[in-house]
């Protein structure tokens, strides 16, 4: 079935096809509304759209979770020059074909969603993109390096995970000022360390977990918002650091690196999942972090990990203070 | 595979797949891994010769993945 909306063409600004079952399917073609701004098309199954360069206002286009095929510059012929969208969102289609090139035209663009498509080469730059706020590609087929983030100080979500393909570093993330979520795990070649997060202190969610990153975690004294920290299975070293700042923090997972320490201090309460297992910590260390959790007296239970390869058992107080977490309701692992 | 009740100090020797889940509620609290050391919860251990097993058991248990605070992970 093809979708085809008449008149009054011209008067039309919004156009929201809904959900509906069985979903809408078929083309759909917006080139007779020369004045829509807006259009959402969402959990549909769609094949094709046609016509968004007539519509010279158009500034939200909305297609995700639909069935759209083929090479994304053919798809949309001009589309990433437009200077006037705002919205685009094509996440989960089957939109291929490469993306290399700058999305610097897109001066208005605020949220930029392919993920789940199985798209290819090197990410589009987006240096020039002042007022980006989303970056959604994870699950897609990109190659090359991270763009540089530099001056993106709108960047409040950052999505790259599941790229097996990229490579290089990093980037520094110290102009991205409004960071809330920061995401590049299963970037297995994925190297360097984690940049400076000092000046991310709206960063709620980070994640850099399977990739190949090396050198110390960050100091986190910064990030007074922080929810949850990711940094399992990579090759970091030095000491897990001071969490003392952290006091909103939910989940902190680091397991799987080289980590041989604890900065020490205390542990907020709302910690309810702490996974440091294989690792290289002492018996010394393992003790600090049992006296810490127990010291933030959370009585609702949580998971606790010190076990696996590398990491020492705990000895004398440490074995008190993990029997009292596990009465408190914890599940608890250590050599 | 071995389903233990409220383990205490469980010993895992880090080639077998474990796994925590909440029977009550079907949440997953700890997702199946290989981790040796002592494990205690007050929950119900699955202890498994392979990731595959564990995962089976999942979806025949009907359970589903969350962090302890209920957040869909």
């Amino acid at each position: 079935m093809n979708i085809n909306i008449t008149s009054p063409k011209n008067l039309v600004t919004e156009i929201r096809l809904g959900t509906s079952s069985p979903r809408l399917s078929g083309s759909v073609d917006i080139s007779q509304f020369s004045s829509l701004t807006y259009f959402s098309g969402f959990a549909n199954n769609i094949t094709s759209f046609k016509g968004f360069e007539d519509c010279l206002n158009l500034s939200f286009l909305g297609l995700a979770d639909n069935k759209l095929s083929g090479n994304i510059l053919t798809l949309f012929p001009n589309y990433f020059k437009n200077s006037v969208i705002s919205f685009f969102n094509i996440n989960s289609n089957r939109v291929s074909g490469p993306l290399s090139l700058s999305l610097s035209a897109m001066s208005n663009l605020q949220e930029f969603r392919v993920a789940f498509n199985p798209l290819s080469g090197t990410m589009p730059h987006i240096s020039s993109n002042n007022r980006l706020k989303v970056f959604e590609v994870n699950n897609c087929n990109f190659s090359g390096n991270i763009p540089s983030l530099s001056s993106l100080s709108a960047l409040n979500t950052f999505t790259v995970d599941t790229n097996p393909l990229i490579r290089g570093t990093i980037p520094s993330l110290n102009d991205c000022m409004q960071l809330a979520s920061f995401n590049v795990s299963n970037c297995f070649q994925l190297s360097g360390t984690i940049p400076d997060l000092s000046k991310n202190t709206l960063l709620n969610t980070f994640r850099c977990f399977n990739c190949s990153l090396s050198g110390n975690i960050p100091s986190l004294n910064a990030l007074t918002v922080l929810r949850d920290f990711r940094c399992f299975s990579n090759s970091l070293s030095g000491s897990i650091p001071s969490l003392s700042a952290n006091t909103d923090l939910r989940i902190f997972l680091c397991s799987s690196n080289l980590l041989s320490g604890f900065n020490g201090g205390s542990i907020s309460n709302t910690v309810s999942d702490f996974q440091a297992n294989n690792n290289r910590l002492t018996q010394a260390n393992v003790n600090a972090i049992l006296a810490s959790l127990v010291a933030a007296n959370r009585t609702t239970g949580g998971v606790l990990n010190l076990g696996g390869s590398g990491n020492a058992a705990p000895t004398g107080q440490g074995l008190t203070d993990k029997a009292t977490l596990i009465s408190r309701g914890w599940t608890v692992t250590t050599n | 595979m071995n389903i233990i009740d409220k383990p205490e100090n469980f010993l895992t020797n880090g080639q077998e797949w474990w796994m925590i889940f909440e029977s009550e509620t079907r949440k997953i609290i700890v997702p199946p891994n290989q981790c040796s050391g002592y494990t205690s919860s007050p929950f119900t251990m699955i202890v498994a010769n392979s990731k595959e097993e564990c995962d089976q058991f999942i979806i025949d248990s009907n359970l589903f993945i969350a962090n302890f605070d209920n957040t869909l992970v």
